[in-house]
């Protein structure tokens, strides 16, 4: 009885992990079309367009299945190989000084009647490095407790059947970063995270047990530098 | 591997026939043609079997002529002489591309095309020991398998249609030195949205072709069937 136990878990361990193949269908092209600009609406040339599947998330290869860059005036007509998969995936990006942008849809469920998939206008925002100095100044026993939050410029877009799922897209995002500076670790030195250009950070910290207070920097030049005192 | 030992087969073969051949053409009385261009009794053949190694060269604006580069390939092709010279064979062969442009066509690294016709034709007998011929593909078909990455691809299916004229020299009896230029089309099956039908409707590229030819036998299939 145990070994036919110990038998049973390991088929339903295989069936439940088991990958499925990409699947790539023959005699078939898509057309992935669009127009890339960045938050000032300047079209952005060079961005790397690509094109992936993947049959599952759980492990599937993922498979380029096409890719190039936009033109000068920002816009891209992709030829791309297609195939029913869970995930159909285009990936947008322009380097590591603009923000990323993935359209996400199911093929296995959706084919476009046109063999088009339209991205229209994506808009990717400059980044830039913010790096922060908080030095205390106030002498031992004094203690800080911070946090930024901040804009993720990072977009993923779901689609279903042709028409956007906010639910479960994944843009516009916060994101917190920060900590607790006290004897143990009083400063903190050079810390950096990435940040739109032009966006806003909310700076809140509370000094010892005093009412918290937020500020807000919004990042106007590249490589900002943040200094605090406390 | 697999083509120097069919070219040994063949070799052993073409040497076979032109025994068969050399016994065959003793005590026969052939006879040179009114019109010595078109055919001559004493350089008659029942039939052929080339193999050659292929040249692709794209061209156009369509997907093979924008989006890939030539890399090679073999061909061979049967024939058997009908009446005369007139012919008629198949022809099976390969050839091989890389993709130049994965933005055009889809982000695949190389392609390998099979191409199987039947072939009706010609050779005229302008000089001793040269064969010029013309021979034209019916019912062909096309298979491009494409390779993306280790372990994925997929396949694109069309109609071949292939013109080609040939140029040989025999340079001992029964065995030609073959010079070949075909000009190819494929009537390609990809289903595109309307913007890329253009495109994708058509492959055009050509080859040059060289190898060797071997013949067999001594007479058309229809004197030596009916006469």
């Amino acid at each position: 009885m145990p070994k036919k136990l110990h038998l049973a878990i390991w088929l339903i361990l295989i069936a439940v992990f088991s990958c499925e193949d990409t699947e790539i269908q023959n005699n078939i092209r898509v057309l992935v079309t669009g127009n890339v600009i960045d938050q000032n609406a300047q079209p952005i040339a060079n961005a790397n367009v690509k094109v992936y599947a993947d049959a599952d998330a759980f492990g599937a290869d993922r498979v380029l299945l096409g890719e190039g860059v936009s033109n000068a005036s920002g816009s891209f007509n992709i030829t791309s190989l297609f195939g029913p998969n869970q995930l159909f995936l285009v990936d947008i990006s322009s380097g590591a000084q603009y923000s990323t942008y993935r359209y996400q849809t199911n093929t296995e469920e959706f084919t476009p009647g046109d063999l088009t998939f339209n991205l229209q206008t994506v808009a990717l925002n400059a980044m830039t490095n913010f790096t922060y100095n908080i030095i205390r100044e106030s002498g031992e026993s004094n203690t800080l407790y911070y946090r930024f939050t901040y804009f993720d410029a990072n977009c993923t877009e779901v689609y279903e059947e042709g028409i956007l799922n906010e639910s479960l897209s994944n843009c516009d995002n916060t994101r917190v970063i920060g900590s607790t500076l006290d004897d143990a670790s009083p400063n903190a030195e050079n810390i950096s995270f990435v940040v739109p250009l032009q966006s806003q950070v909310e700076f809140s910290y509370r000094f010892n047990e005093d009412d918290e207070i937020s500020e807000f920097i919004t990042v106007n030049s590249a490589d900002y530098a943040f200094q605090f005192s406390y | 591997m697999r083509f120097n030992l069919a070219t040994k087969i063949l070799i052993i073969l073409a040497f076979g026939f032109q025994l068969n051949a050399q016994n065959d053409s003793i005590g026969q009385n052939k006879k040179k043609s009114k019109i010595p261009f078109l055919f001559d009794d004493e350089r008659q053949y029942l039939g052929a079997m080339s193999l050659t190694y292929q040249n692709p060269m794209p061209y156009g604006d369509n997907f093979i002529g924008e989006g890939f580069e030539g890399k090679g390939g073999y061909n061979f092709k049967f024939q058997v002489y009908v009446f005369k010279n007139f012919f008629v064979g198949f022809s099976y062969g390969f050839s091989h591309f890389n993709n130049i442009n994965t933005e055009l066509l889809g982000s695949y690294t190389k392609s390998t095309l099979e191409e199987i016709s039947g072939v009706l034709g010609y050779e005229f007998v302008p000089l001793p020991k040269v064969r010029l011929g013309v021979n034209a593909s019916v019912f062909g078909n096309a298979t491009l398998t494409n390779s993306i990455q280790s372990g994925y691809g997929n396949r694109d299916f069309g109609k071949l249609r292939n013109l080609g004229i040939t140029f040989e020299y025999e340079f001992i009896r029964n065995l030609n030195v073959l010079l070949e230029y075909n000009w190819r089309k494929i009537k390609s099956e990809i289903e595109v949205p309307n913007e890329l039908k253009s495109f994708f409707e058509e492959g055009t590229y050509n080859t040059l072709n060289i190898g060797l030819k071997f013949n067999f036998g001594n007479e058309a299939f229809v004197d030596k069937v009916f006469f």
